[in-house]
């Protein structure tokens, strides 16, 4: 999304893709190995990721709220982290990620945290479950920003909410991914009703 | 695409909509008409507008630019005028819309404008058409940035470019919209051979919604991600499309490809008065017209700026390779005639009002749907001659 970005991961020996109309996967690739993704194929970590319209999003966060801090919930390649931590530098983020997939996971994590070297970013990426491992992974008491990408069910989106609730800054976005996509309506609507009471809007 | 840019359309009445992964299209119109583009209605004015990964991309170049002075060909409701001026700023706009449409493109500038004042953006829009009126348009010598979206014809984007090529500024980035939806790739490809020898860098961005294209000098950094993250535009059989709701663009074709090709051998049809247009082409590419067609027998044995006048029947033994209508008022007659006794011969229609630029291109139609699989296996035949270098 950021050229600084892009460039960070090629660097690395990573290849970032954008999407496109007909590929909305957004990814990151070791260079020589880039693919399509057929149908019904299982993704690999790197694919499916943080796309345009996600930034978009975070842009506009930015914009108004500048937030100081943030609080990531799944990592993966650490495109989202990544991004949102070169965009709103110099904003401190601590990422937790449960690196349920082994091997691949840690060399992705090893990979955002030598990316977030070289662009000299705040991360501080801990290896671990959300909502359980919250405390280890947390710097911070309140956070002004909170995105949400770890395990897709609805069961699990309610449980990292809940873990997040007391660490909100008064004035704060939460950001979910893919609620739309992977059919999180049932955890989205109890997330909002849990929400309204302590004044966030969604 | 952004709340201030939102905020100030709804204060003049109007509904942004941002569009969404089913329908693309980003729209404006009047709070309490929002509407959905169907088949059925088709597309108004206010719709496939400016999108989030346009805006993405021009955010890109404005953190690397940082343009204080922008161009921008074609104008509609405005939505990426204000937008990218709202982004940029303090950058000054001039803009140029040929405002085709009547009172609602008169009544859309007038938004614009409106719009602009409200947010105190420097934007100057005029109406005329590029590259003729281009000049009355520009406030300064050189521009940063560019983006072109007027008439979405391969003949035109390559005019606009000549026109406002010499207008850029050593580091400078060119966006040129609806490449690949509109199929411009014959114009973009003139372009990008042409540019490169400007110094400027081609990119296909395949990640925005309705396939730009964008040419960079002196960007580094932008070039660089640009090179690592797109494709071509139609590397992965991209079908750029105004999303799933609307026509599938495999039902629009391009006219032929206004660019003249080395040894072209042109003729045109019609000795009238709407041959005037064509006076300047005509007499600085003697060599390549090779004869005036017209019905009148009187005036077989003649001449017009040097050219001589004959019997239509002689088309087959002239070797043209394309003939142009000069005539508005009997285009249909002519059509048929020419398809009777050169059935071979590639046809371009009548102008259609832009004369200026006939000077360097000979006027193709806006895009139409097929009609018939007879009528594309003609226009397909009737596009490749065309294709190939400006003369």
């Amino acid at each position: 999304m950021l050229p600084s970005v892009v460039a960070a991961y090629a660097a690395e020996g990573f290849r970032v893709r954008l999407g496109s109309p007909r590929l909305r996967t957004s990814g990151v690739h070791r260079w020589g190995h880039d693919r399509y993704i057929p149908n019904f194929e299982r993704l690999p970590l790197g694919d499916w990721g943080f796309t345009i319209r996600d930034f978009y999003v975070l842009d506009l966060l930015h914009r108004e709220l500048k937030p100081k801090n943030a609080l990531v919930i799944g990592n993966a390649y650490g495109m989202s982290a990544v991004c949102l931590a070169e965009l709103m530098k110099p904003i401190c983020v601590d990422v937790i990620d449960a690196e349920v997939l082994g091997e691949e996971s840690r060399a992705a994590s090893d990979l955002t945290r030598r990316v977030a070297r070289r662009l000299d970013l705040d991360l501080h990426l801990h290896g671990g479950f959300s909502p359980q491992d919250l405390n280890a992974a947390c710097r911070f008491e309140k956070y002004d920003l909170v995105f949400v990408d770890g395990l897709h069910t609805n069961e699990q989106i309610i449980l990292d909410y809940k873990g997040i609730e007391r660490r909100l800054a008064d004035r704060t976005a939460v950001f979910f991914l893919h609620i739309g996509n992977l059919n999180m309506d049932v955890g989205w609507d109890e997330i909002k009703r849990l929400a309204e009471p302590i004044g966030l809007r969604p | 695409m952004l709340p201030a840019v939102i905020r100030a359309y709804e204060q003049e009445g109007f509904r942004v909509r941002i569009g969404s992964p089913r329908l693309y299209t980003s729209t404006v119109h009047p709070l309490g008409a929002a509407r959905h583009p169907t088949a059925r209605t088709g597309l108004a004015l206010g719709d496939l507008g400016f999108t989030i990964t346009d805006f993405h991309l021009f955010s890109l170049i404005g953190a690397e630019l940082r343009p204080e002075a922008g161009l921008i060909i074609g104008n509609a409701y405005g939505v990426s005028a204000i937008t990218i001026a709202e982004a940029l700023r303090p950058i000054s706009i001039d803009a140029i819309d040929a405002e085709v449409d009547g009172p609602e493109s008169a009544a859309a500038a007038d938004l614009t404008r409106r719009v602009a004042r409200r947010l105190d953006l420097d934007l100057r829009l005029i109406r005329g058409f590029s590259p003729r009126d281009l000049p009355g348009a520009c406030r300064f010598e050189k521009y940063q940035l560019a983006f072109v979206d007027g008439l979405h014809m391969s003949h035109q984007i390559i005019a606009d470019y000549e026109a406002i090529a010499p207008r850029m500024n050593d580091r400078a980035a060119i966006v040129f919209h609806d490449v690949g939806l509109c199929r411009m790739d014959e114009g973009w490809k003139v372009i990008r051979e042409r540019a490169a020898r400007l110094g400027f860098a081609a990119h296909e961005c395949t990640f925005t919604d309705y396939g730009l294209t964008v040419l960079l000098r002196n960007m580094p950094r932008l070039d660089e991600m640009l090179a690592i993250t797109c494709g071509g535009l139609r590397d992965r059989n991209e079908t750029y499309e105004i999303g799933h709701a609307f026509f599938n663009p495999e039902t629009y074709v391009e006219r032929p490809v206004a660019v003249l090709p080395e040894g072209a051998r042109i003729a045109f049809y019609g000795a009238g008065k709407d041959l005037e247009l064509f006076r300047d082409f005509i007499e600085e590419n003697p060599d390549t017209v090779v004869a005036i067609l017209d019905d009148d027998e009187k005036k077989w044995g003649g001449a017009l700026y040097g050219i001589p006048i004959v019997d239509p029947v002689e088309l087959p033994a002239l070797c043209a390779t394309a003939v142009v209508i000069a005539s508005r008022s009997a285009e249909r007659a002519m059509r048929t005639r020419i398809h009777r006794l050169a059935p071979h011969v590639p046809v371009l229609p009548a102008p259609e009002g832009r004369i200026a630029e006939l000077e360097l291109h000979a006027q193709p139609q806006p895009p139409m749907r097929r009609e018939s699989q007879q009528h594309n296996q003609v226009r397909r035949e009737s596009t490749a001659p065309l294709a190939g270098r400006t003369a």
